[in-house]
């Protein structure tokens, strides 16, 4: 007990001096040179406080004047509806709410509806009606004006939840936990946008002239009609497309783009950059639909933290448990339990709560 | 001049005072904004902020711990540029999350297979705490502030800063597993009442 202790004491020790000579040093010349920048900006600030109040009072009516003269000419906003859709989902975050575990369908700004069950299934008629699982919700009523702007809606699907959602065009989207997708109630005539933040599996009705796309945080994905997985996740460091049927285009913004043919899997890394398209079996990439979870040498790390997201629990998984590799198929609809005692049963680790954690460790 | 006769002089209107504070400060504050991101403009950005409001703010008052304020400042700013940046607001995995890479590990513990060990197993359980558990970790065993300095730099009372170490040590605790019971808990404790802090 004596060794171990001084051991530790040794190890922490040498670990904390790690730290600390690791950390960034700065040069006490540079630091009192930045200090000006501090004391200019106090200065700017101070004279801004003046012209501020000024220039309110000039645009309050200025705006009131444009707003009588020139809303008769109005035109469909020219600006491209792809920023329109990626501002709406900027500034329209959904509030961190951790008492509310509950699927959220915000209709619009002003109406929500929160859904308690496991699952949520939207649909949208072809006339725009809304049912959430089997409800009708709202009845929509014809679109007199034409140049009314777009209307957009969010579904949050926190961890521990799914849903499935039917647009109006007669997309079928699966979305899996810890997942957001905001998409416009009405898709412009020209073109179908969604984004997705997370996962979702999508069967894209074919409609060769509305373009059908999915933007994500690095990538988009342009398809016509087919069945694809998306999946990325904003806090993972590589997000995924891999193609069941037809044909996707899939770019980055940055002028680059890859073509992917069904049975293709695409890696796509934070900053946005490509990997190669690999021949996959797509099987495992999209079991997730029918709530089941295939995994084929993969290592347990990676099946725990599906099965986080997908049970909303926690996991502290032991090193030596992580780097396991194990194959196998997992009934999702089945309870965490019965989950956790099939891996146990194949596997060499024990399992034990813990406040509100779940360790694992080898046996 | 220490802190607090510092900070009296900042209420007057001192700002040669303010930038002392700033000269003392500025590398504790951007190693701290750098646990929570690694934009280092980004953090340097947010300390020229903390001092800006600090000269703008006409509601200041008396401080027994500045530095705590600097840095608890510092942390609310940051906080807030990140979740207007980033569109998930979630950045708990990765802060504070002491990367320290193998060959790092490796050259520390040359000679000693069994200290290697041990410090990747504590590396690896450190990294499974929750984010609250290493900041408060991080501020008392790194940067060797008192639970008081601690509570106050994460706006949290004392009593729960000291909480949240019980609580580190109890999962380190659990995840090390029982060969490590006695000792870790004999080492923490040790530290805590000062034994080991004035070293650091």
């Amino acid at each position: 007990m004596g060794k171990q202790q001084t051991d530790i004491d040794n190890v922490v020790r040498r670990l904390v001096d790690y730290v600390n000579s690791n950390e960034v040093r700065v040069d006490p010349d540079d630091v009192m040179r930045s200090w000006f920048g501090v004391s200019r900006a106090v200065r700017v600030n101070r004279r801004r406080r003046v012209y501020r109040r000024v220039a309110l009072l000039l645009t309050a009516s200025a705006a009131m004047i444009v707003l009588f003269v020139g809303f008769p000419f109005l035109r469909p906003s020219a600006v491209d509806s792809a920023d329109s859709i990626k501002d709406y989902a900027m500034q329209n975050l959904p509030m961190s709410d951790s008492d509310n575990d509950n699927i959220v369908l915000m209709i619009s700004d002003n109406e929500r509806i929160d859904v308690e069950k496991e699952e949520a299934e939207i649909v949208y008629t072809a006339q725009g009606d809304l049912t959430v699982n089997s409800d009708t919700v709202s009845a929509k009523p014809k679109s007199v004006d034409a140049v009314a702007a777009p209307v957009y809606s969010q579904l949050i699907v926190p961890k521990g939840r799914r849903s499935q959602l039917l647009l109006s065009d007669g997309t079928r989207v699966w979305v899996n936990s810890g997942t957001r997708v905001v998409y416009p109630q009405e898709f412009a005539t020209d073109r179908r946008e969604v984004i997705v933040e997370g996962e979702a599996y999508l069967e894209v009705a074919s409609d060769v002239a509305r373009p059908f796309t999915v933007i994500t945080r690095d990538f988009n994905v342009c398809v016509t009609g087919t069945s694809f997985n998306v999946s990325a996740y904003p806090m993972e460091p590589e997000a995924s497309v891999v193609l069941v049927g037809g044909r996707v285009t899939v770019d980055n913004g940055k002028g680059e783009h890859v073509a992917l043919v069904p049975g293709q899997y695409l890696a796509v890394d934070s900053a946005g950059v490509f990997g190669t398209p690999v021949d996959v079996d797509v099987v495992p990439y999209v079991s997730w639909i029918h709530n089941m979870l295939i995994y084929s040498n993969e290592p347990l790390a990676e099946v725990f933290k599906k099965l986080e997201l997908y049970y909303g629990c926690r996991f502290a998984v032991d090193p030596i448990v992580s780097e396991m590799r194990v194959s196998g198929k997992l009934d999702l609809k089945k309870s965490l339990d019965e989950v956790i005692s099939v891996i146990t049963y194949s596997a060499p680790i024990v399992c034990a709560e813990e406040e509100g954690f779940i360790y694992v460790r080898p046996e | 001049m220490n802190d607090i006769e510092l900070w009296k002089l900042v209420l007057k209107g001192d700002s040669s005072a303010l930038s002392m504070l700033y000269c003392r400060y500025y590398e504790l504050m951007l190693n701290f904004g750098l646990r929570y991101t690694p934009d280092v403009d980004l953090v340097k950005d947010c300390i020229q902020d903390v001092f800006v409001k600090i000269c703008s703010s006409r509601r200041l008052s008396e401080l027994t711990y500045v530095k705590s304020y600097l840095l608890a400042s510092m942390r609310n700013v940051l906080i807030d540029r990140l979740s207007a940046l980033h569109v998930e607001e979630n950045i708990d995995d990765h802060a504070f999350s002491l990367d320290i890479d193998d060959t790092a590990l490796e050259r520390i513990f040359k000679h000693d297979d069994e200290k290697l060990r041990l410090s990747r197993r504590l590396l690896s359980a450190y990294g499974m705490l929750p984010k609250k558990q290493r900041e408060v970790l991080y501020l008392r065993y790194v940067k060797g502030l008192s639970h008081k300095e601690v509570a106050a730099a994460l706006e949290i009372n004392p009593q729960s800063s000291m909480n949240q170490i019980h609580r580190a040590l109890d999962r380190l605790r659990a995840i090390l597993g029982p060969d490590f019971d006695a000792s870790m808990a004999l080492f923490f404790w040790a530290a805590g009442t000062g034994t080991l802090s004035a070293s650091l």
